[in-house]
């Protein structure tokens, strides 16, 4: 019986994922519609801003992680609490980055 | 010519009309009549509804003795949310612990949703999180005119009484740049990740976004376990509290 709802739940699922398609969002107007030098500028900047804020946060994530497993392996019993600041830490730098995501993805 | 979800456009038909009643009376203007509630409007309205549901569903028998099942798991996360918000505001924090304890689950069934085919999470939407984020602003700002009264406006002064024309600008600031980073926070991790969803389809439809919506799974989760977390922090910023000696 239960493995029958299963199978049932799991072909509606593959059925909806047929209507993926509806996921596009609407277009969002852009920096230059115009095209010409200032749109390719317009990606440059793109490009290179999100290079320079990945690079960063990769930095600082990097450092937060070693502290980590530096801190754990000096002391095994703090696991738990090294582990819940290492995810907050890293969900704080990770939005950093994000920031510059969105003004790409919006903008652009 | 827009496309529109499924569950968007049953939910139109069924409070349109009421919708477009209430906006002549008020005065509004609408933009489109066949459409007056907007897709994350109705997908709002769902989680509110399933979100009510399972908390009712969870408490329908009390049991000490034998707890059924939703009970138990119910009990295990507001204790843990308990425990948790009593080491962050300090002993007095469980009076604050329904208001969080809805809203994190609320921000983490809006930002799952998305993931679900056919639906759209309401979080990938400007205006739904920064509603959450000013909700969080008046409320620790409330609590701290209730607690200390007139006093509260002594955060912004620093310090110091002289330190005060510097201080109270940049304490300003900081404290409008709150709710903006909620926000924004929120904001770009859900829709950045459901963009970047999207662009994977595109590249190879059934392989490609699997591992990104493993990925997403783990983020929604701690998108919303770091807003609840942040907002507690600045609940208990603006509590008063005596200082330490040092």
């Amino acid at each position: 019986m239960r493995k029958r709802i299963l199978s049932v739940v799991f072909v509606l699922i593959l059925i909806s994922i047929m209507g993926l398609p509806i996921f596009a969002a609407e277009a969002t107007p852009s920096a230059s519609q115009n095209g010409g030098i200032s749109q390719g500028l317009g990606y440059l900047a793109a490009g290179l801003g999100m290079a320079i804020a990945a690079a960063l946060c990769g930095l600082g994530q990097a450092k937060a992680i070693a502290s980590a497993c530096e801190g754990v392996s000096r002391n095994p019993g703090s696991e738990k609490a090294i582990r819940f600041f290492l995810i907050l830490g890293l969900a704080f730098i990770e939005s950093l980055v994000l920031y510059t995501f969105l003004i790409v993805i919006i903008k652009i | 010519m827009e496309h529109h979800f499924l569950l968007a456009e049953i939910i139109n038909k069924i409070l349109g009309p009421i919708v477009v009643w209430i906006s002549k009376i008020v005065g509004l203007k609408i933009v489109d009549e066949k459409y007056p509630i907007p897709d994350f409007l109705c997908f709002l309205l769902i989680i509110v509804l399933v979100s009510a549901i399972l908390h009712w569903w969870s408490a329908r028998k009390y049991s000490v003795e034998n707890p059924t099942g939703m009970q138990h798991l119910f009990e295990t996360l507001y204790e843990g949310f308990g425990d948790i918000i009593e080491s962050v505001i300090g002993e007095e924090g469980k009076k604050y612990l329904p208001f969080h304890f809805s809203l994190g689950m609320f921000i983490f069934l809006s930002n799952i949703s998305g993931l679900i085919p056919g639906f759209e999470s309401p979080s990938s939407n400007i205006n739904f999180t920064a509603g959450c984020a000013i909700i969080v602003f008046i409320y620790y700002n409330v609590i701290g005119f209730k607690k200390s009264g007139i006093k509260y406006l002594k955060h912004f002064m620093g310090p110091n009484i002289f330190l005060a024309p510097l201080m109270i600008p940049i304490e300003i600031v900081s404290h409008l740049a709150r709710p903006f980073s909620l926000a924004v926070r929120l904001f770009a991790n859900i829709f950045g990740e459901d963009m970047v969803i999207l662009v994977f389809i595109g590249l190879l439809p059934f392989v490609l976004p699997m591992p990104l919506m493993f990925l997403s799974i783990l983020t929604s989760l701690i998108q919303a376990f770091v807003f609840v977390m942040l907002s507690m922090l600045y609940i208990s910023d603006a509590l008063p509290h005596e200082e330490e000696a040092h």
